[in-house]
Parts: structure tokens; C-alpha cells; sequence
């Protein structure tokens, strides 16, 4: 038997000893792709790598989709296009409980605890070895992933069809699109098949790398703009709204116009375009009533006049062709050059239509999203960068895990409530949890005792350390800091659920591992700089307003000690209780300070029930900061400046 | 014979150099790990990407590991163990590993992927900081052996070692080599944290093993360069020449793999700047001392 057929063999071919190898090896070298991510495995207080699973930094290197539920819609999507991507064989560890559709049924299954972790582990070492290369492998194949190609005119986008041919209207013909049958919105339907070598299969990239091919596709990046409607006969009748040209009456066409464009046009065609100018191939600002020679370079001048006709028909192509075109906005432009000096590449015909970087030089950018299920942030967030080069130029922030604030119609009960709040926000539990719980208090007017008060301040901080230390394990990761990342990981697992005599006990540990932070050569250095405030910037979290990341870690290891000065090793952290509001009515306020900020939470009680609230989280605050600290940072350093302002992507609003 | 042993050292040093990795990574000395990885990526699929630029994709694996390898013929493991004694041996390695540079932009464009692409041109902007310190404290070195014979540079160090002679051409000699096999902290290229994998993000199965290979080999070479060039090669009491060349080449894995996991992943323009303003003069200053040394202390 060959290497070769060992790895087509997922298909096909007889269990020989090499396979059992091979199968043996796989079983024992799991590599792990969590979902969300690996910081709500932490949170759930799960030890991968004592369970004998490796973390992998992408689907690709991953063989186990370690799935940890209950997830909402959108992530369960982006895991079953992570799935899709990550190379056979592959499997599925579920934990906990959750309608796992559309990925496949799970390989190996347990409750949401190390316990549970590990046993999956073994039962998913079993299926590896024995069924690793089983002839009974289904295709994997949701409806998810399948696309079509559809037709579609490029001067009438309501138009489209399954087979090519002419559109009814105006008589061109339809151009080809890829659409995918489950997209919805976001980033992670971007599709693409893949071509496995042996047999046809259809996979996307995953869910980060989904958009990887539009790397080269300059037309439809960046542009983030308005959508106008323009005439395609006479490109100065301009609307906002759909309609016929007053002048010819065809339909309006869409064209998408960014404030960038606007100010290229403005900047290097002279408005009154249609009297000739002349101009040099190579510096289009050299612009002359007369031909002459460049100032600059020498070169003849060239008849740049009434070039700009085509314009309206290129804002179309921007959006209607899809394909690989790598020569839009260039035809045009390129035809007039071509008559004058035949055969000549002009710099103005091929940068046409690219947005301009802050350097003013024109480039073709890229999207490229990072998340939701991506090593360096937090599991649920995605992040869209728009990059010039490796500078980012635009960004945008989401959630996979956001949360559906809405409630009954009849209300919801009030435990059921602190329930759903803590479990929505699953890095921080305890602190949503204790919020509901204080304000069900305040609206039901009850008093709370100083015992009470007393525990739950303890449980607050412990979650607060814990929280503190989680983030440090995905500041180790981004950074490449194993030590940091294996030490915050394993100090943050122990004091969550630690008592706090324990956590005493700890101590020592958490006070060296703040000393190694600090001292840790490079470190303040690398972050100083990066994701710097202002005074101006409405920011709760550690730090002050005008911090960077550097006095944001600083601020962030201060915090942690004065959480651990506090701590009281003779009492007990008591997970608070939910207040008996059996009939109560009134309306309550309360606030808990968790590591991002103070977070406030407004309800209205009726009869007993919660019939409406209003959470400010401190990430609904920070989110805005997050274009600040990213706009034009090259890319490493605008990922660290966004993980530094600590956003969780489950405090979100869907 | 001595090709032989070249390579069986080639084969148990990259699978050493892969142990050791490990560990520093994990923390953890699993003997069997690579083993595993690499009989797992055997069994795995090696899936094509849609849309590749599939010469380039599949050219770049390769194109790493031969460079690789090639920079080792001349690594002299003990006296005669060399595959090949060139003259111009010294350039021959720098000039051999230029190609790591032209396999990870392939590499990186190959898979139409934007986190491969921008980890290839990332490689491209350190190969501009780096490589002026590869070929600058190898100049330095040269001048003491005149000679680029690596053969010769090793029995110019008979009386004292490099290390001591020049101590900061080593200095300079190791951040740089670091940085051209992309080690952490300068493993800007494929850094988990900020690009999944870069340009190793798309390649699966036996490409990525290959890969991975070729990396190793890599790290492998810039060890024993280092140990040639600085650390006296074979020379050494009591032990065999071959024993000191393994002994040293594996202390310079160890050291180079676990000490840059102490540090965070550099900033990269911050990386231009310390090797340009600060990396370059203090070469200079670092020729000019050698050159007044080799001239009055005649050692």
C-alpha cells in the first residue's frame, strides 16, 4: 500500500497495518478547533490540554471541532463552515446541550465539565482508531455550503435567472454570480468550492479565511458608501431613490459612491472634463490646456480630455461582476492611451476605480475578516478589516454570540431571568447573574443583608481575577508567549471556581504570574503605543482615558492585586440568590463593576414578572473605540488593540 | 561516507530540532510527537484551495525544504564530514537560504488566501532587516579565517572561539538567523496570533508536512551555521569532533527555540528599525574591531 492511498483511503480500501498506524497516530494527536473559542472553553474552566487535545490556530490544522453548547444561529453557522474546511478525517466533539444542526451528528458527546471533556476525548480516540478510514463516510454537505451559479444583468439586478441568456429589458447579456442557497447575512458565506483531489466535494474556507479569494478582486472591496441611482445613459441625473431617467426614462441603476471616490474625482478630474487637457501618463497632476512635456519627467504630454464619460458605467461594474476581474475601470481609461501610445501599461488606466491610502499612493484593498472563531480574539467577535497593504484602513465589529435582548410578551420569570442573563454571558456569569439579582432587589424595594453582600462581593472578585487572567491566557496567545498563556490559563481555571481560602492558598502563584507579566522583557514595550485614547473616548474599563495597551495590562495586573488584597480567606463565596419578588411591582436599578467596566442594568418588575430592561454593558460603550484604535495600525497591532479593550462579543446587542 | 553521515545526521537532527520545538511550545518533552504529527498528516487529506496558483503552491513546500537542505552541504560535522568544501562556502549558505524567502511568498501567494499573502510579504519586509546581519558578522567572521571556506573558518577558531573573539557578531549573527528561519518572536510570517497560521494557514496533509520539514531543516542549518561560524564547530576536548558538532548544534536549537518563546512576537516595523538604526552600525563597528584585532592580536 502506498502513502497515497492511505490518504485517499477516507473513501475507500482495506484496513491495513500501515492505516492502523496512521489511525493510531490520528488518536492520539487530536487537534482541537473550539468553538467559540478557547476562551469560553477557560471560562467553563476546561483543561484541552490535560484531556490530551492540542489547540490548533485554524481549521485547516485541526482534526476535532470541539463544539461547546449552547450557541446561537450565527456561530453554529460560522462552526459548520469551519468544519467544512478542516481536512478529513475529521470529527465532532459536542459538550453540553444544543440543537447542533447544521453541523453533523456528534462523534463524541458529554456535559460541559473537564469530566465530561475528557471521556469524550477517549471515546473520540476510539472512533479515530477504528473508523478513521471506514468506508462508511458520509459526505458531509449542508445546505450551508452548497452554492449555485446564478445570472444576472449587469444594468438590472432584479433580474435573475438560472441559465444564461439576455435580459428582458435592455437585451444584454446576463453575467454569471455564485450565490449560496443558506446565506443570510455576514461575512461567513463568502463561498468557494474546493476541489478535493480524488472525488468532487464541496467545501468553503473557513470561516476566517472565507473571504481570502476576494484578495483579488479590487472592484467590490473597501467602498463602504451610499448607494445612489443614476441613469446609465446620463450619468448627471443622479437619485436617491429607484426610478426612470426624466430624460430617456430607462431605470435607474445602482451605483455605490464612497466619500473616498468622490474626493479621488475631485482631486485629479477637473470638473470641466470635457474641454481637452492634457496630462502625463506618470503624474496625473501635471494637467496642461496645451500638449507640451511633463515638468516632471519629461515625457509628451497626452489628451486626457472628456475621459471621464464612462464613470456611471463603472460604479455598475462594481457591483455586478463577481467573477475574477482583475481588469475593470481599466478598458476605458487604458483605450484613449492606447490610440496615443500604443501597447504603453498606463499607471492611470490601471489604478483607475482602486481606493487611495492615506499616502495617497492607489492600491487594491482587501476585506478580510478575523473571527468569529479566530486565535487571537475572543471567541464570537468578528472583527472585518478593510487593509491597504497590511495597514488597516477600515474596520468593523460584530458578534456571532450576540445577544436577543427581547422578552415574552407576558415577561419573564425572575429567576428565569438571572438565569438567561448569566448564561448568555458566559465569560462573566457570576457578575450578570449578581446584576439581575441586585436589581430584582431594588425594584422589589428589598433589603439585602451585610452577610449576603458580603459573599457576593467575594464571588464578584474571584470572577473578576479569573477574568482578568482569561484575558492575559489570549494576550499570551496573540503574542506568542506560551509561558504566559499556559499560566494565566491554568491560574484563571483554579480560582473560578475556587473558594476563596483556596484562592489564599493560590496566592503566591497569582502574585509570581503578575510579577512575570510585568517583568516579562519587551512586553510593556510591544504594547506601548498601541490602541492609544484620548481624553475625548468614553472608556470604563482598566486603565484611564488616555491609556494604550501597555497602561491598560498595567492597570489590568493593579486590579487584579487589589481584587486579591480583598479577598477574605474566612468567608464563604456564595453564588447569589435570587430575591423571593413574589408579586412585587416597581422598577429597580443596579450596577456591578466587572473587569471591562461598570455594567448597569434597569428593569421593570409587574406582578412578580420581568416585563422589560434595559442592560448598558461597558462593551455597547467601547465598541465605538474600536475604529480608533484600528484606523491606519498595521494589521498585528490593530488585532492587539482591539483585544485590548476587552470587548466580549456576548454582551453584544443581535 | 561522509555525504551518509551528513545525511543521517540531517534525519535524527530535524527530528531532534522537532522534539525540541515541541517543548518549547507546550512545555512539554514528548520524544514521540513528532512521529505522531507526522504520521497523522499522512493520513490526512491535502486539500488544494480553490482557485490556487497551483505551481506556486506546490513548488513552495519543496522550494523550502531543498533550500534547506543545501545550506547544509557545508556544514563541516567533524573534520573530512562535509558534503562539499567550497571556497565560498560561508556565502554559499547565505545564498542558499535566499530561497526561503522566494518559497514563502510563493508559499503565501499560492493558496489565493489573504492570510498566506500578507505573512509572505510580512517575510519580505523582514528579509530586509535581517539579512544585512547574516552576511555582515559572516564578513567579520571571514576575516579572521581569510578564508570563506567553512572548513577554515573552523580551524581559525582552534586558539579561541568566535564566540569570544566577536561575541557581538554572534549576538547579531543569532537574532538574525532566528529571524530568517522565522522563530519565534520573529515568527511574523506564520504567527498564530495575528494570522492563523499565515502562510501555512492553507497547506494540510503531506504539503504541510513537508513544510513543516523544511522548516525544521531550516532551523537545523542556522543552528550549525552558528556553530561553525562562532561555537569552533567540531572543535572541542576529549569527545569526538562529530559528538562537540552535535552537542553544540543541539544547545543553539534549544537555546535559540526556548529563549525566543520568552519574548513577544515583534512589532514589525519596530524590527526594521532596531535592525537598520541599531543591528547595522553596531556590524560595522563590529568589522572594524575584528579588523584591528586580527591585525594586532595574532591569535
Amino acid at each position: 500500500m502506498t502513502m497515497l492511498g492511505a490518504r485517499q483511503s477516507t473513501r475507500a480500501g482495506a484496513f491495513a497495518p500501515l492505516r492502523r498506524l496512521i489511525a493510531g497516530a490520528m488518536a492520539r494527536d487530536l487537534r482541537a478547533l473550539a468553538v467559540p473559542g478557547a476562551d469560553v472553553a477557560l471560562a467553563a474552566e476546561l483543561d484541552l490540554s490535560r484531556a490530551g487535545l492540542i489547540e490548533a490556530d485554524g481549521p485547516r490544522q485541526a482534526n476535532v471541532l470541539l463544539v461547546m453548547f449552547p450557541l446561537p444561529a450565527a456561530m453554529l453557522r460560522a462552526a459548520t463552515v469551519a468544519y467544512a474546511q478542516m481536512p478529513r478525517p475529521r470529527a465532532v466533539l459536542a459538550l453540553g446541550e444544543g440543537e447542533i444542526a447544521p453541523l453533523p451528528r456528534a462523534d463524541a458527546t458529554g456535559p460541559l465539565s473537564q469530566e465530561g471533556l475528557e471521556q469524550a476525548v477517549a471515546a473520540l480516540r476510539g472512533a479515530f482508531t477504528t473508523g478513521a478510514f471506514s468506508e462508511q463516510v458520509a459526505d458531509f454537505d449542508a445546505p450551508l455550503l452548497q452554492t449555485r451559479v446564478e445570472y444576472t444583468c449587469p444594468m438590472h439586478p432584479e433580474i435573475v435567472s438560472d441559465e444564461p441568456g439576455k435580459c428582458p429589458k435592455c437585451g444584454m447579456f446576463l453575467v454569471e454570480r455564485e450565490v449560496s442557497d443558506g446565506e443570510t447575512a455576514g461575512h461567513e458565506h463568502h463561498e468557494h468550492h474546493e476541489h478535493h483531489e480524488h472525488h468532487e466535494h464541496h467545501e468553503t474556507p473557513a470561516a476566517e479565511m472565507t473571504q481570502a479569494a476576494q484578495a483579488h478582486h479590487p472592484g467590490h472591496t473597501a467602498q463602504a458608501g451610499t448607494i445612489t441611482f443614476t441613469c446609465p445613459m446620463h450619468p448627471e441625473v443622479t437619485s436617491d431613490e429607484p426610478g426612470n431617467c426624466p430624460k430617456c426614462g430607462m431605470n435607474l441603476v445602482p451605483v455605490e459612491n464612497s466619500e473616498l471616490d468622490t474626493h479621488k474625482h475631485g482631486h485629479h478630474h477637473d470638473p470641466s472634463a470635457d474641454t481637452a487637457r492634457y496630462t502625463c501618463p506618470m503624474h496625473p497632476e501635471v494637467v496642461s490646456d496645451g500638449p507640451g512635456n511633463c515638468p516632471k519627467c519629461g515625457m509628451n504630454l497626452v489628451r486626457a480630455g472628456g475621459a471621464d464619460a464612462g464613470h456611471a458605467d463603472q460604479g455598475q461594474d462594481h457591483r455586478h461582476r463577481h467573477g475574477g476581474h482583475q481588469d475593470h475601470g481599466a478598458e476605458d481609461k487604458a483605450g484613449w492611451l492606447e490610440r496615443v501610445e500604443p501597447g504603453f501599461m498606463s499607471m492611470i488606466g490601471m489604478t483607475e476605480g482602486t481606493p487611495r491610502s492615506s499616502d495617497g499612493l492607489q492600491m487594491e484593498w482587501i476585506d478580510l475578516p478575523f473571527g468569529p472563531i479566530f486565535p487571537g480574539l475572543p471567541g464570537g467577535l468578528t472583527l472585518d478589516f478593510t487593509l491597504d497593504g497590511d495597514t488597516v484602513a477600515g474596520a468593523r465589529v460584530g458578534s456571532a454570540v450576540a445577544w436577543d435582548q427581547s422578552l415574552p410578551h407576558d415577561g419573564l420569570d425572575p429567576a428565569a431571568f438571572a438565569q438567561t442573563l448569566g448564561a448568555q454571558m458566559r465569560l462573566a456569569p457570576v457578575s450578570y447573574h449578581l446584576l439581575a439579582c441586585r436589581a430584582l432587589a431594588s425594584a422589589a424595594g428589598l433589603a439585602r443583608s451585610p452577610e449576603q453582600e458580603k459573599s457576593e462581593a467575594l464571588a464578584l472578585a474571584r470572577e473578576r481575577i479569573a477574568d482578568h487572567l482569561l484575558w492575559c491566557a489570549q494576550l499570551g496567545r496573540q503574542l506568542g508567549l506560551p509561558r504566559i498563556e499556559s499560566g494565566s490559563a491554568l491560574q484563571s481555571r483554579e480560582v473560578r471556581g475556587a473558594k476563596p481560602s483556596a484562592i489564599v492558598a493560590l496566592d503566591p502563584a497569582l502574585v509570581a504570574l503578575i510579577a512575570r507579566l510585568r517583568k516579562t522583557p519587551f512586553l510593556a514595550r510591544r504594547l506601548r503605543g498601541i490602541g492609544q485614547l484620548d481624553d475625548h473616548c468614553v472608556w470604563s474599563g482598566p486603565g484611564a482615558a488616555d491609556s494604550d495597551a501597555a497602561d491598560r495590562l498595567a492597570a489590568r495586573l493593579d486590579a487584579m492585586e487589589a481584587d486579591l488584597a480583598t479577598l477574605d480567606a474566612s468567608g464563604d463565596a456564595a453564588l447569589p440568590q435570587v430575591p423571593d419578588v413574589a408579586g412585587a411591582s416597581g422598577s429597580g436599578h443596579a450596577m456591578v463593576e466587572t473587569t471591562r467596566g461598570p455594567t448597569h442594568l434597569n428593569l421593570e418588575l409587574e406582578a412578580g414578572r420581568v416585563t422589560a430592561f434595559t442592560l448598558d454593558t461597558p462593551t455597547d460603550r467601547h465598541l465605538a473605540l474600536v475604529e480608533k484604535v484600528a484606523d491606519q495600525a498595521e494589521l498585528a497591532d490593530a488585532l492587539v488593540a482591539v483585544a485590548s479593550l476587552d470587548l466580549s462579543p456576548w454582551e453584544m446587542r443581535a | 561516507m561522509s555525504t551518509v553521515i551528513v545525511v543521517l545526521f540531517l534525519l535524527s537532527g530535524t527530528y531532534l530540532v522537532a522534539v525540541i520545538e515541541g517543548w518549547s511550545a507546550t512545555g512539554r518533552f514528548r520524544f514521540g510527537g513528532p512521529a505522531r504529527a507526522a504520521l497523522r498528516l499522512l493520513g490526512t487529506e491535502s486539500i488544494l484551495p480553490r482557485k490556487p496558483d497551483r505551481l506556486f503552491f506546490e513548488a513552495a513546500p519543496v522550494l523550502l525544504l531543498t533550500a534547506a537542505i543545501l545550506s547544509m552541504a557545508i556544514i563541516p560535522l567533524a573534520p573530512g564530514v562535509i558534503v562539499t568544501d567550497l571556497a565560498t562556502g560561508a556565502l554559499f549558505f547565505n545564498a542558499a537560504l535566499a530561497y526561503v524567502l522566494v518559497a514563502l511568498i510563493m508559499g503565501g501567494w499560492g493558496p489565493n488566501g489573504a492570510y498566506g499573502m500578507i505573512g509572505g510579504w510580512r517575510f519580505l519586509g523582514q528579509l530586509v532587516g535581517y539579512t544585512m546581519l547574516v552576511v555582515m558578522p559572516i564578513t567579520a567572521v571571514a576575516m579572521r579565517a581569510e578564508s570563506l571556506s567553512t572548513v577554515a573558518i573552523v580551524q581559525s577558531q582552534d586558539q579561541l572561539w568566535n564566540i569570544l573573539y566577536q561575541p557581538l557578531g554572534l549576538v547579531l549573527f543569532v537574532l538574525a538567523g532566528m529571524a530568517m528561519a522565522f522563530v519565534p518572536p520573529f515568527d511574523l510570517p506564520t504567527g498564530a496570533g495575528d494570522l492563523a497560521g499565515g502562510v501555512e494557514a492553507e497547506y494540510t496533509g503531506v504539503r504541510r508536512l513537508v513544510f513543516r520539514l523544511g522548516r525544521m531543516v531550516l532551523i537545523l542549518s542556522v543552528a550549525s551555521a552558528l556553530t561553525v561560524f562562532y561555537l569552533g564547530g567540531w572543535l572541542g576536548p576529549i569527545l569526538p569532533g562529530w559528538a562537540w558538532s552535535a552537542i553544540k548544534i543541539l544547545a543553539v536549537t534549544a537555546a535559540m527555540l526556548v529563549g525566543g518563546r520568552m519574548l513577544p512576537r515583534v512589532r514589525e516595523a519596530a524590527f526594521l528599525a532596531w535592525c537598520w538604526k541599531l543591528g547595522i552600525p553596531l556590524a560595522l563597528a563590529n568589522i572594524f574591531l575584528v579588523g584591528v584585532l586580527v591585525l594586532v592580536v595574532p591569535l
